[in-house]
Formats: structure tokens, sequence, C-alpha cells
């Protein structure tokens, strides 16, 4: 089984390139190789899984610091002592991930039959799609350091061709660039601290990183490593100060936000902190600081999805937000709890996004504010996106959602970072909130705008069944991911977070504090969306008026207006001098230095051609012949006495050299 | 006994005084007139070297006979010339007959 | 003595007549000057002991030639030509050339070794009459003919176009 499972990654490759060449002679362009690949490495990953689960000792035959873990590999190229390898890697973490991969591009591949039909290059679409599930799966099998990067960047690429599909729209060709720049600064460190961490263990393979090993990297070095891969994660999954990207990445097709901007691609930041565990575990400080980006992230961007009218910017917010719970998670130490987040959030995320992409198809508009009363319309839209609105609420038992967010919070309070737990209980306050509100405006009430809702419909099978398929997921993952096939068995808690809490959920009292903070901001949020989205009180057009400079900080993108700033100064400013210093100085200067020169010499050269070569050499010759030849013609004055004189002067001459007057 | 050296020194300013003659007058016929000088130098020369130097054969004499008789030859020719340059250009300067000048 | 004194009157006669012929304007003194010199010469053939040709030379040359001279001058060109410069631009050169020609010639001659004393003078025309004859035969023929070539070239030569 998991011999072949190296298969996973390479048949959606395989997929994407057939799709690109042959797509035009197949029927439906391809599409469902697509979407044949992705069921069958769904097939493929749920047997591993179960595998995994059922005897690990038996599959997993290697053991490592994170666990136990299944590894195949075969050389690629040797330079020096490093050696480049291809491989796979299975473990607890990188069996669920196949899982949740392979399930979520097959349903999104699903659902795009539906939504992007009658669209430009479908084809191409479909495989772009196979493209990205090959790049993220082969990070998440990936065995080594390298592959592992190249898996990342691939996805980064992938994020950039799918955000930026219909090209034609200048916002989106916009998107697309900003988020593949602002990621790529994140990657900058992110493959900093690969060379470091490589250079410390020297080793690019992750099974051979034994724990003595890794306890031979000073807490400095640490630190430095940490921080710098954590700038990878920054990047890819949104966080602050790198999170500018993904409200604009909207702008692709709904179904591709689902993929890859809330349920995997944007989760690879959170992979990574797991599969580098070990690493962040010897410095509390890059924790510290993960912790707090992950939190402080959280915060801000619930506080701004509240006011975001456009239904997939919400979403986009709370995507960061969410994002922000499983670096915190992450942060204080417990990866079981965030990989548990990523696991249901994936779920009742794509379900989010799928939904509103059902929606937005319904009615051909994103903003909320044209939208109301549109769960009559469409029913089984309605009722999916409640399941996943009841699992992100965190609603308690039924969904999994709660959880999730439940081991996160329990794992902020047990390690005592009490002011975090605060900042992710109003965070949790907040997500209830704006969700509600989502909902609210969107399902709920009368409808704002009348010829819109009356051409609204329920969305077609193809979309409609992934929807109740993720639904179900939503409600029942966190459940059975809990007490049936505990998740902890696939993620085990590092040992000193198992040392210091306990496993048991509902006896300790800390736990009961956690469940009492969470159940107080889910009822809050409840009561407060209710109150002022339904009842109408507070009116929210009137806060808006009676505090604008809020209203607006909170939809202003102040990043933004920082990076581009920062560009602008960094970047168009030197340009511009540069263009300038270029125009003036080289080419004023030299370019034309040197034609004045070169017309200067051309025309000395030519006034030494006229005078010189013209006027001595060839005129001169002639003027020398004429002047010589009149010299030499006076002689012949035809006057015989002078011829007389010079015979005379001859003989005379001749008669000294006779005598011998010459000697 | 005079001195052969008188001669001789008659017979060389003659010649010079002829060869002025030929080269400083415009005159064709002055020119000619400076030749027969000339001529008669050469004589005195020979009739002297004869006498002094070679006594008892007139080779000397005959000589000049000969030299007589050809500047007679040529004094007639040269004159006939004159006339028909005269006729034809006019002048018998000799600076104005240049037709071969240049 | 006496010799001496002829000689010095003969030279005289010879020279300076000489002189004035090359120097003179008037062409027509020219020519009478050289008959004075032409004389002179025949005279110091005759103190050489040439008798023969001191004859010969007053017949050909001051009665032939010089008469020859003097018709041409008169057939050619108006007295008034007679007075203009006769001494061309030259003459510097000229005169130059003769001092030193008279100064070179003066050493040469001057190292002509002088014969210790002279044979009397004897007749000589039947000696040179024989020579002619005898050992200059080709020479005397030879001369005769170039006479006759110089006659009939004069003769063509003066003819008038017609």
């Amino acid at each position: 089984m998991l011999d072949h499972a190296y298969l996973i990654p390479l048949l959606p490759l395989a997929a994407s390139v057939l799709i690109l060449f042959f797509g035009r002679w197949l029927p439906l362009e391809g599409a469902f190789i697509g979407i044949a690949v992705a069921a069958w490495g769904l097939v493929h990953a749920g047997f591993i899984l179960g595998a995994v689960y059922l005897h690990p000792v038996d599959v997993l035959v290697h053991e490592g610091i994170t666990g136990r873990y299944f590894e195949m590999a075969r050389d690629w190229f040797t330079v020096g002592n490093f050696r480049m390898e291809l491989g796979v890697m299975i473990d607890g973490m990188a069996a669920m991930m196949l899982v949740v991969v392979t399930l979520v591009s097959f349903l999104v591949q699903v659902y795009s039959l539906g939504y992007q039909h009658g669209k430009p290059r479908f084809g191409r679409y479909y495989a772009y799609l196979s493209f990205f599930t090959a790049a993220m799966l082969i990070l998440v099998v990936s065995n080594n350091l390298l592959q592992f990067f190249i898996g990342w960047e691939l996805m980064g690429v992938s994020s950039y061709l799918l955000i930026g599909f219909e090209f034609e729209r200048p916002a989106a060709a916009y998107a697309s660039r900003k988020a593949f720049i602002t990621t790529r600064v994140g990657d900058l460190g992110f493959y900093a601290g690969l060379l470091l961490l490589f250079t410390a263990l020297g080793t690019a393979n992750f099974g051979i990183i034994s724990a003595e090993h890794v306890r031979a990297i000073g807490p400095g070095l640490a630190t430095a490593i940490a921080l710098l891969l954590f700038c990878g994660a920054a990047g890819k999954s949104a966080q602050l100060p790198l999170h500018v990207w993904l409200p604009d990445a909207m702008e692709g097709p709904t179904p591709v936000s689902a993929l890859i901007h809330a349920a995997t691609m944007v989760a690879a930041g959170v992979f990574l902190l797991g599969r580098f565990s070990y690493i962040f575990e010897l410095s509390p400080i890059a924790q510290s600081v993960v912790a707090w980006t992950g939190g402080l992230t959280a915060l801000g961007a619930a506080l701004s999805a509240i006011t975001a009218t456009d239904i997939k910017k919400v979403l986009a917010y709370s995507t960061i937000s969410q994002l922000g719970y499983m670096v915190l998670a992450m942060g204080v130490g417990d990866h079981q709890a965030g990989m548990f987040h990523l696991t249901t959030h994936a779920f009742f995320k794509a379900l989010l996004f799928l939904g509103a992409g059902s929606v937005i198809h319904s009615v051909h508009t994103n903003e909320m504010p044209l939208m109301g009363g549109l769960g009559k319309k469409m029913p089984v839209t309605f009722i999916t996106m409640s399941c996943a609105w009841l699992a992100i609420i965190g609603f308690p038992y039924i969904s999994s959602g709660f959880y999730s967010k439940e081991a996160i919070l329990a794992a902020v309070y047990e390690k005592h970072q009490y002011v975090l737990f605060a900042i992710a209980g109003f965070t949790a306050f907040l997500t209830t909130f704006y969700m509600t509100r989502l909902m609210i405006l969107t399902f709920i009430g009368t409808p704002r705008d009348a010829h819109r809702f009356q051409h609204a419909h329920e969305s077609g099978p193809t979309m409609t069944l992934p929807l109740s398929l993720l639904a179900v997921l939503s409600i029942v993952s966190g459940f059975l991911l809990h007490y049936i096939w505990p998740f902890a068995k696939l993620v085990p808690k590092a040992a000193e977070v198992v040392a210091e809490a306990s496993t048991d959920a509902a006896s300790e009292p800390g736990h009961l504090v956690v469940l009492g903070v969470s159940l107080a901001a889910l009822a809050l949020g409840l009561i407060g969306a209710y109150a002022v989205y339904v009842l109408g009180s507070p009116n929210p057009k009137r806060l808006a008026e009676r505090f604008p400079r809020i209203y607006t900080a909170l939809g202003t993108r102040y990043f933004d207006a920082f990076y581009l700033k920062l560009v602008d100064v960094l970047c168009f400013k030197p340009a511009a001098f540069l263009a300038a210093f270029d125009y003036e100085v080289v080419d004023q200067f030299f370019v034309d230095g040197v034609g004045t020169i070169g017309r200067f010499f051309s025309r000395v050269k030519s006034w030494i051609d006229d005078h010189i070569v013209d006027g001595v050499l060839v005129n001169g010759f002639g003027w020398v012949a004429l002047k010589v030849g009149a010299g030499l013609r006076s002689v012949q004055t035809g006057v015989v006495q002078n011829y007389l004189l010079a015979a005379a002067l001859g003989v005379f001459a001749l008669i000294l050299w006779a005598v011998g007057a010459f000697g | 006994m005079l001195p052969l050296f008188g001669y001789t020194l008659v017979s060389g300013v003659l010649v010079s005084l002829g060869l002025f003659g030929a080269l400083a007058r415009r005159n064709t016929l002055s020119i000619l007139i400076a030749i027969e000088l000339i001529f008669n130098a050469a004589n005195i020369n020979l009739v002297a070297f004869n006498r002094y130097l070679h006594p008892g054969q007139p080779a000397g004499q005959a000589f000049a006979i000969f030299v007589i008789a050809l500047a007679a030859a040529e004094a007639v020719v040269g004159l006939a010339l004159v006339l028909t340059v005269y006729r034809q250009f006019k002048t018998v300067l000799s600076e104005d007959l240049n037709l071969l000048k240049g | 003595m006496i010799a001496k004194l002829v000689f010095a009157f003969l030279a005289v006669l010879v020279l300076v007549p000489a002189g004035l012929a090359v120097t003179v304007k008037n062409i027509f003194h020219s020519a009478l000057w050289l008959v004075l010199s032409l004389t002179g010469v025949a005279g110091l053939f005759a103190l050489l002991g040439a008798d023969f040709l001191f004859v010969a030379q007053i017949l050909v040359y001051t009665g032939g030639i010089t008469v020859l001279l003097l018709f041409v001058v008169l057939l050619s060109g108006s007295p008034k030509d007679w007075i203009v410069r006769q001494v061309n631009g030259q003459w510097a050169w000229g005169l130059a050339l003769s001092a030193i020609f008279v100064g070179l010639l003066a050493t040469l001659f001057k190292q002509i070794p002088e014969p210790a004393e002279l044979t009397p003078a004897a007749p000589t025309s039947a000696p040179l009459g024989l020579m002619l004859v005898r050992d200059m035969l080709l020479p005397f023929e030879a001369v005769s003919l170039v006479l006759l070539a110089a006659l009939v070239g004069a003769i063509h030569f003066s003819k008038r176009n017609s």
C-alpha cells in the first residue's frame, strides 16, 4: 500500500500534463482525467490512513523524532557530500494531510464541472488544479528538505496561475502577482532557514535526523533557523505582516479559493511548523514569536471581517483568522491541536467557500448588501453552509470545529499564556459575530435586490453534492477524530506538553474554564449578531456614522499602503533615480558625448580628408608636379644662348676635370 | 726669341673674348662675329705650336688651313640662316627666337 | 727687341678690336672691328713664319667672310636696330665664365715648356701644298665637299619662297 504512495503525487502531475497537451481532443477538455486521478488518490490515501491508524507499528517501520514513519526514496543526483533524493515519508501527519488534500481536491474538481461550465480555458483550469494537487502532495510526502522546498515553490506557482486565471481582469492579474511576490518574501527567509538547517544537521533527509543530532544545535542557531522557517510559514499561511495577499487572492475563481486559499495551500505553513516542530521546541523565543504572531493575526483578521461586504472577503479574513489559531497552537507547542484544527478547518472552510460560490453563481454578485433571504431560494446551499457555520463558530459537541478550537484554547490556557488566551477568546466572539452576520445577511431576512433574488436558483448536483459531503464532514469529523479514531494517534503530542497537561478533555478544572470561555464567546457572538442584523439595533449604519474612524480603520488596508510605500521607497525611487541617471549621465553625457566626439572626429577626419589627403597627397602631388615641371621647364628658354652658356659651363667643368682639378 | 706663352696667351684672351661675345650678345650676327674670333684664336694656337714645338712639318698650318675653310663654310651657312630667320621672324635678336620655349 | 715690339703691336691689334667687336652697340662697327682684328691675326701668322697662312687669312677672312657678314648685316634690320642695347641678360655669366676661362687657360699654357731655340722660318707654301695633296688628301677632298654642301645650303636658304 505505502509502497505505491509515491504515485499519489505523481499521478496528478501526469494528469495536469495530459490535460494541458491533449485536453482539446478529449471530452470535457480532459477534466475527467483530473477528477479520476483525484478520486484514485483519495481512495489510496484513505487506505493509507486506515493502515496508519490500525497498524502503525507494522506499517510505519522507522522510529523518528516526530514519531513513527515510513520512508521510500531514490537518489536523484549527488553533489559533493550532498545527496539529492526524491522520496516519500509517511507518518501520521502526512497520512492525514494526504486524505485532506485529495478529498478537497476531488470535491473541488467535481464542483468546478458546474461552476466553471462555459467559462474560457476550462481544460487548462483543470490542468492547473491537478498541478496544484501534485505540488501539495509532493510537499506533504517529501522526505527531505529540498523536495519540501520544491513542493512549496510549485504551490506558489500554482497559486499564481490560479489566482490570475481570469487574467483579462487587471485586478486578478495584480492579485496573482501580489500573492506570488508576498509569499516570495517569506520564501527568502524560509530558504535561508533551510540552508542553515542543512548546514547545522549535515543532512537534508528528515528521517536521518536523530534526537541527539537536534540537541546538538545550540539555542541561538535554533532560534535563527526557527524564525527563518517561520518567515516562510507566515508568507504561505498569511500571517501578520505577510497576510496582505489573501484578501486579494479572492479574485480567483471561487473553487480555487476553496481549494487553495482555505483548505490546503495556506495550511502548508502550519504543516511546516509541524514538520519542524523539533526545531521550534529548542527555542522558546521563536515559539513566543510564533504564538503571538498567530494570536494577533487571528484578532486583526477577525476585526477586518466584521465590516467587509464582499462575501469572499469575509471568508478570506476568516481564513487568516483561523490560520492564526493554528499558528497560535503551534506556537504554544501543541502541534497536535494545530493539525487537528487544520483538518477540521479544511472541511468547513472549503464548504463555506464552495457554498459562497454557489450563492455567487446564483445571484452573480459577491456583495452581501445585494443579497438577503436566499435561504428560501437555495435550501441545500443554506443547510450545508449552516453546517459549516456551526463548525466555525464552534458549536458545542455537535460540530467539528468545537473540538479542534477547544483543543487550541486549552493548549494556550495550559501553557499559562493568559493574554493570548484572552485574545483567542475575544477572537472567538468576533468569529461568531461575523460568521453569523454573513449567514444573516446572505440567507435570512428580506432580499435587498429584488431582481437578483428573482433569478436566484439552487445550483446543480455537481455543486450541491460536494457541498453535502463536506457538510457531513463538518459535523462529524470532530467527533470522529476525537473519540472514534483519535487524532492523537496520528499526531502525538510533544513530550513536554504531555507532561504538563492531561489528555482527558472534561475532568480538569482548567478545561472547564476553557469551555466556559468558549461558550460565553459563542453566546455573546450570537446575541450580538442577532441584535444588530436581525433586530436592527444598534443599527450598523448609524454605528458606522458615529464611529467613522473605527469603521474605516477596520476596512482600510493599512498594511497594503505601508507595503506600497516601502516598495516605492526601496524600489521605485531608486529605479527612477537610476533611470534619470541613465538618461542624463549615461545617455546624454556618455552616449551623446560619444556621439559628439564621433561627430568631432568625423569632422576632423573629413578635414583631413579634404585638406591633407586631397590637398596634400592628391592635389599636392599634382601641384608639386606642376611646379617642378614649370620650374624645370624654365630651363627650356628657347634661347640658344642660354643653352650655349650651359654647354660652356659643362665644357668648363670637363676641362677642369681633365686637368685633375677635382682630384 | 719670343716666348710661346705670348702667343698662347693672346690666343687664350681672344678665345675668351669670343666666348663672351657668343654668350652675351643679343644680335645673332654678333654671335657669328664672336665665333669667328674663336676660330682665329684656335688658328693662332695651332700655328704657334707648330712653329715652336713641332718645327719642320707643316701639319699645324695645314690644320689651320682646314679651319679657315671650314670657318668660311660655317659663316656662309650661318649667314644664310640669319637671313632666312630675319625674313621669317623679322628679327635677328636671339632672345626673340624662342619657339622652343617651354 | 724689334720682334717683341712688333709682337706687342700685333697683339694689341688683335685683342683690342676683338674686345671692341664684342662690346660696341653698333653691329656695323662691330663687323668693322672684326676686320681689324682678323688683320692683326694675319700679322701674327706672318710673325710666326706662316707665310701662306698670312696670305690665306687676308684673302679668305678679311676679304671674304667679313664682306659676307657686312652684306647680311645690311640686309637684316634697319640701322635703327643697330643702336639698341646689344648685351643680353646673361652677360654677367658670360663675363664671369670668360674671365675664369682666361685664368684657366693662362695657367694651363704656362705649364707648356718653352723650347730652347727656334729654327729659322722657311717658306711654307710648297711643303704645305705637298702635305695637303699627299698626306692629307682625304681631308682635303672632304673639306671641298663641305664647302660644296655649304654653298648649296646657303643658296637654298637664301632663296626667297616663290
